[in-house]
């Protein structure tokens, strides 16, 4: 009885504690939910239905959504959107690369070695400042130069958290400022990037105008042979999983035929017929290679897993069509070099404002809340784990891939589904800040298409449509990682 | 999370307990080095752009644009010549003014939340913590028109409540401070409630000191994700004298032409807060996000 | 609504196990005091502190905020950034005091002057009492219903239609009623810099030319400028008027009905195909990314004037209103002597007048204050003072009459320039066609940035371009009056006028001109004798 009332008590006192959390999360956060459903249904428009033009807001159904999978423009935006986050491996691995780098720089060892150090590094430092000015070198390499004996001195003195901040300071300062100070780093006459361009490109240029333009055009044939080494190490990996059981052949499949789009694509980029040709046979290839002894092989209790699978598919696909997109540049040079390589005009490029965002994106990002995860996985990782490693003899790159790798594929796997969710729904700040979504609609993505529509042509039907149809991805990236996410962490 | 608990984990590769000899001595110099150069060459790298922005911030006009770097002489100027050409001393009040209301309500009632969710047992609890967690993967952007329009209903557009209230009721915070509060041993409570204290004096008394950690971590994370928070702002706000600083800035050159020095001392100074949180602050923050938060 | 990072996460656990917070070391029994100590404040008196704090922060915002601390009321006015409005708002005050009209202040607002901004606040319920509008902004707003009628109080107080340039009556008048009063207005002309003709030895360009003209006079004077080889660095201009070259062509972006699209045709093919060859082949104008790159110029209008002064563009395609920063430049650089030619023309020489005229919010409680402002346009006090200061032509004409105006004493080398000006706003500008089932803002919308952008980078083929923006722009008329019984009858009483139009055009007879809507066509129709 006592225990009952006691209960009671607390019920009123915990709603009286979460009233006013939840009133606000009900009237700002899950009543818009609904009613923006609601708005996906209607044909309101500010500019029809508004405080001083009253027309009655009318039901239309479906509407909103089949004029929308119907315009062009929405799918073009839709893979500007999935365009951007071919940056998110890259972003990835910079991560971990630099976590790796940050896990080993630290004052572990004996702490006697520390002035030693430092005093070595100051000596360097130094006397390279020293040996720089009297080759009689610019104010601009002097800068160069000072700066980084200072942040490397400092990094001697201060160790890890001198770094840290060092890396972490574009995207704890990302906003605003940081894209209107990148929107001047891109200008393409007078800003910096583009002035230490113009150099490098004059001496390519220089240099591919004076050899026979077969070498460059050789890059192209190259390229189709790395993809393809790519490709038989994926499908090898990937057959394996599913013979281990650790794939669903559902998700076997499909990772196939996602990681195959480079070679449909090469179809209609690659400048050479015969160049696509020989990698659609020599993809043919692999996956008759690959595929022949998995027959009948397979472990029949296996888990079928899939996260294994879509990683691998994920990490795969850029790297395929950054090879890809390299080819094509080299064969592309020497005619490109007759006429004069110049800089990329960057945002105001229809083509360079897409890999414009995304290096921004990338700098912003390598060294962002990824990197302080993958730091505190890292050090989560029992040292036991690397000393047996060590027993058995193991080189640095096998402890990566047997220890490191695996053990820190919670972490990866969740930040993956993050950066998905994320990337679904970013795009709308750059391109509000840098680009208008321009130039011609290269940067518009679905969240900018959300603010366009909706707070500047007031259709607030549209935006909600878009804005449900971009909620319907994220919900499915999202379920995915619940799914799949126990099962292959547990792995 | 101390560089010296890192330290303990470190890689076997230099042995600690090993006598110092010259030749480790030698190994664990050059071993420094190789780790040190390529991370300061990269951190170079990273900070290249946040140089070139100080330096043009100090130049003439007629320099900006060149290739050289370095202004012919540092014009500090130019920092006093912003709070002229835009109302810049106005914008930093107002985003901190917002901020920290957003930061107080937020805490506040996050953290009246969370005990209700940790401390206290009453029917339906999980069910009502699981919606909550639900509402954290929204999209915002779903949310922005129908908030608006809420906006338009209460006459609340372009006024600073209208900034403040949809941005203070978060479930993040509700969340994290859970987090924390859970670690709290129960038998506090139970001998406080033997003591013949209600839930309130609980929640004062025992559960908020004891949070103090995570209500840090929570205000500093709130506070940073809405001094920089910039959709809400830019769809609500239409007077000037309300912009706060990423309103200020993406209209600096609609208002005051295009000159790139004044831009970028403005951006430093908007900028130079948060580094000098960061840098304050590093030990809360890189906590935080590494127990689950995450700059919002 | 959070500050989303560009690939950033607003996350949640770790899937790992978490590490928690700590106890608090001092925690020996439960009770504030002791958790407290001394030095270290509680908890709750911080928040309480911060609540003190807080509420005084916002009395003092409250208290410092601009609107507080203003002698008389205030108007803001959405404009553009032109250090020309503070100068023609100088008279205000004297010339309501000396009328004994209500006192009252404008201030400028130019951060708010997008028209998309204005509308979203205007249908908020807070927007700025005077709003710009410039070219075909009338229809968006009207559309909106956020502009006063001012129809009775202009006629009443003078600021009506008879104060002004006849051609304006469709800028400013929407189904009968009129909603602005022009602040300024102007045709837009090529602005000759001979200096820099001069300087490559290349004659002077005439008045009126042909695009094949244009393009030898254009390709001269840049190879002439420029050292082969080498991407130019000077221009022959800076734009092209795809709009008026189209209708020098004869053809509109409507039908004679305005029911339907006709972007769809060759002559505007052949429009788009010139603009590529121009800017990318002949280099006559800078290409999109060149002209983004022109880099800090600051002051007003950005780089272009500039350029123009320096001789980097030989033309410049702009109003009037250009004067305003060109005689800022003569005190350091000299004055440059000017001359105006027209656009390239195909058959018909025509022109499109650009107002800029000012309307007053409908959610505004200032509108009687506003009507007066609206008369400060009309006056002397304002016109004359756009004389001076070489803006646009003033919208009353009274004044643009005057020989000070034409060939203002002090500046020689502009003289006969504004002449060329205010006859094309008298004889051949034709006004927009605007079509009643679409928003002027939409079609240019997609003609401009869908189409013309789209083509200029290399997306479309031109025939793909134009296609693509007929196609658009009536998947809109469709769709609008599919939703509008009102423009339904409309539409379908204008279809079988059009019907008709066409049955006569193609029996080679004459039309009658009553059946024609598109106030191009009336003209061309009447210029060609196909009219009757």
């Amino acid at each position: 009885m006592r225990r009952l009332l006691r209960h009671r008590g607390d019920l009123l006192a915990a709603l009286a504690f979460l009233s006013p959390n939840l009133l606000g999360l009900l009237v700002f956060t899950l009543f818009p939910l609904g009613f923006s459903m609601v708005m996906a249904f209607t044909n309101w428009n500010l500019r029809h239905q508004n405080m001083f033009k009253p027309n009655p807001v009318r039901w239309v159904g479906f509407d909103n959504f089949w004029r929308l999978l119907q315009e062009a423009d929405f799918w073009r935006f839709l893979g500007n959107t999935l365009f951007l986050m071919i940056g998110i491996p890259f972003a990835i691995a910079g991560s971990l690369f630099l976590a790796i780098l940050l896990n080993k720089e630290s004052r572990g060892g004996d702490r006697r070695i520390y002035p030693l150090v430092i005093s070595v590094v100051a000596v360097l430092v130094s006397a390279m400042l020293l040996g720089l000015w009297g080759m009689g070198a610019s104010a601009m390499e002097l800068l160069l130069g000072t700066t980084a004996g200072g942040i490397l001195l400092l990094g001697a003195i201060g160790g890890r958290a001198v770094y840290r901040t060092l890396l972490y300071l574009p995207s704890f300062t990302s906003g605003v400022a940081i894209f209107v100070l990148w929107k001047d780093l891109y200008n393409p006459d007078t800003g910096p990037i583009n002035l230490a361009l113009r150099p490098v490109l004059r001496n390519i240029q220089n240099v591919v105008r004076s050899i026979p333009p077969f070498w460059p055009r050789l890059g192209l044939w190259a390229a189709v042979l790395l993809m393809v080494a790519i490709l038989a190490g994926a499908f090898r990996r990937l057959g394996r999983h599913w013979r281990e059981g650790d794939l669903g052949t559902g998700i076997f499949l499909s990772a196939t035929g996602f990681m195959i789009i480079p070679t449909i694509t090469a179809w209609f980029w690659f400048p050479k017929v015969g160049a696509a040709f020989l990698l659609t046979l020599l993809t043919a290839a692999i996956v008759i290679w690959q595929w022949t002894p998995l027959a009948g092989t397979r472990d029949a209790d296996g888990r079928g897993g899939s996260a294994g699978g879509l990683l691998l598919a994920l990490m795969t696909l850029p790297a395929l069509f950054v090879v890809e997109g390299l080819g094509i540049v080299c064969f592309n040079l020497p005619a490109q070099a007759a006429n004069g390589l110049h800089a990329p005009s960057w945002l105001a490029s229809y083509y360079w404002a897409k890999p414009g965002l995304m290096i921004m994106s990338f700098w912003i990002a390598v060294g962002s809340n990824n990197m302080l995860l993958y730091l505190a996985g890292l050090s989560n990782v029992p040292p036991e784990l690397y000393e047996a490693a060590d027993l058995d003899g193991a080189s640095r790159l096998d402890k990566f891939r047997h220890v490191t790798w695996p053990m820190l594929a919670p972490t990866t796997f969740f930040i993956c589904i993050m950066s998905i969710i994320g990337g679904l729904q970013g795009g709308w700040d750059m391109a509000v800040a840098m680009t208008q979504g321009g130039p011609a609609g290269a940067t518009t993505t679905l969240s900018y298409e959300i603010y366009a529509q909706g707070f500047q042509r007031g259709a607030f039907d549209k935006a909600s449509a878009v804005a449900w149809i971009m909620f319907v991805f994220v919900l499915l990236a999202t379920l995915a990682s619940w799914k799949f996410g126990n099962r292959y962490v547990n792995e | 999370m101390s560089t010296n608990e890192i330290a303990a984990c470190e890689s076997p590769a230099l042995p600690r307990t090993a006598a110092l000899s010259r030749a480790p001595m030698a190994r664990g110099l050059i071993y420094a080095l190789c780790w040190n150069v390529p991370l300061a060459l990269i951190a170079l790298t990273m900070a290249l752009p946040f140089i070139w922005m100080v330096l043009t911030s100090l130049k003439p006009l007629s320099e900006v644009g060149l290739a050289n770097w370095l202004p012919s002489h540092l014009r500090w100027e130019n920092y006093a010549r912003v709070f002229q050409v835009i109302d810049f001393a106005r914008y930093y009040w107002n985003s901190i003014f917002v901020a920290a209301w957003i930061t107080f309500l937020q805490v506040l009632t996050s953290a009246m939340a969370a005990f209700a969710f940790s401390r206290l047992q009453w029917p339906g609890r999980n069910k009502i913590f699981l919606l909550y967690l639900a509402t954290i993967m929204l999209p915002g952007l779903v949310m922005v028109i129908p908030n608006y329009w809420i906006m338009i209903e209460l006459h609340l557009v372009n006024s600073f409540t209208g900034l403040i209230l949809p941005l203070a009721f978060g479930p993040f915070g509700v969340f994290l401070l859970r987090q924390f509060m859970l670690t709290i041993p129960p038998s506090l409570d139970e001998s406080a409630r033997m003591d013949g204290a209600g839930p309130w004096r609980i929640f004062w008394d025992i559960t908020m000191p004891l949070s103090r950690p995570g209500l840090i971590t929570l205000t500093i994370f709130t506070f940073m994700g809405t001094y920089q928070n910039f959709f809400w702002p830019l769809v609500m706000l239409k007077s000037q004298s309300l912009y706060t600083l990423p309103i200020g800035l993406l209209y600096f050159n609609s208002t005051s032409g295009q000159a790139t020095n004044l831009l970028m001392a403005a951006v430093t100074m908007s900028i130079a807060p948060l580094v000098v949180i960061f840098i304050v602050l590093q030990k809360y923050i890189v906590k935080g996000i590494q127990i689950g938060a995450v700059k919002g | 609504m959070e500050n989303l990072l560009p690939w950033g996460i607003r996350a949640v656990t770790l899937p790992g196990g978490a590490e928690n917070g700590r106890f608090h070391p001092r925690l020996r029994e439960w009770g504030g005091a002791v958790i407290g100590g001394p030095g270290n404040m509680d908890i709750k008196h911080i928040l309480l502190l911060g609540l003190v704090l807080l509420t005084a922060a916002s009395v003092l915002t409250d208290v410092n905020l601009p609107s507080h601390r203003r002698r008389y009321p205030v108007l803001h006015w959405v404009t553009d950034d032109n250090p020309a409005r503070v100068v023609e708002l100088a008279p205000l005050k004297n010339w309501l005091r000396r009328h004994r009209y209500p006192m009252f202040t404008v201030h400028l607002d130019f951060a708010n002057d997008d028209m998309s901004k204005f509308v979203i606040q205007g249908v908020s319920g807070d927007a700025d009492t005077l709003v710009d509008t410039f070219d075909d902004d009338l229809d968006y707003l009207h559309d909106c219903n956020l502009l006063y009628n001012l129809t009775p109080d202009a006629k009443k107080m003078g600021f009506d239609l008879s104060h002004t340039y006849p051609a304006v009556k469709a800028t400013v008048v929407r189904n009968g009623r009129q909603y602005l009063y022009p602040t300024n207005v102007n045709v837009l002309d090529y602005w000759v810099n001979k200096a820099a003709f001069a300087k490559y030895h290349q004659p002077p360009p005439p008045r009126t030319w042909t695009f094949a003209e244009f393009q030898r006079i254009g390709r001269a004077f840049v190879r002439a400028a420029n050292p082969p080889g080498r991407r130019p660095k000077v221009f022959f201009t800076n734009s092209v008027d795809t709009r008026i070259m189209r209708r020098s062509l004869g053809l509109s972006a409507f039908n004679e009905t305005l029911t339907r699209c006709t972007l769809a045709d060759p002559r505007y093919v052949r429009v788009l195909r010139l603009m590529y060859r121009w800017t990318f082949v002949d280099h006559l104008l800078p290409t999109p990314a060149e002209e983004a790159s022109f880099a800090t110029h600051p002051g007003y209008g950005g780089p272009d004037f500039q350029m123009f002064n320096n001789g980097q563009f030989a033309m410049l395609y702009t109003g009037r209103w250009m004067l305003i920063q060109l005689r800022k430049f003569y005190k350091t650089t000299g004055p440059v002597p000017l001359a105006v030619c027209e656009p390239p023309y195909g058959n018909f020489p025509n022109a499109l007048l650009f107002t800029r005229a000012t309307g007053i919010y409908i959610g505004s409680p200032r509108k009687k204050l506003a009507e007066y402002f609206l008369k400060y346009l009309t006056s002397r006090a304002y016109n004359m003072q756009i004389i001076r200061d070489g803006d646009a032509e003033p919208p009353n004409p009274v004044y643009a009459r005057s020989r000070r105006f034409l060939d203002p004493p002090q500046y020689p080398n502009e003289w006969g320039c504004t002449a060329v000006e205010v006859r094309a706003i008298q004889t051949i500008a034709i006004p927009r066609a605007y079509s009643p089932f679409v928003l002027p803002w939409t079609v240019s919308r997609i003609m401009r940035t869908d189409a013309e952008a789209g083509f200029m980078a290399g997306i479309y083929t031109a025939r793909q371009a134009a296609s693509l923006a007929a196609d658009r722009i009536n998947r809109h008329i469709i769709h609008n009056i599919r939703h509008s019984q009102r423009l339904r009858r409309l539409y379908d009483k204008l279809r079988r006028r059009q019907k008709i139009i066409d049955c006569l055009r193609k029996e080679k007879r004459k039309v009658p001109l009553r059946l024609i809507t598109n106030p191009f066509y009336r003209r061309y129709y009447v210029a060609k004798g196909w009219a009757r």
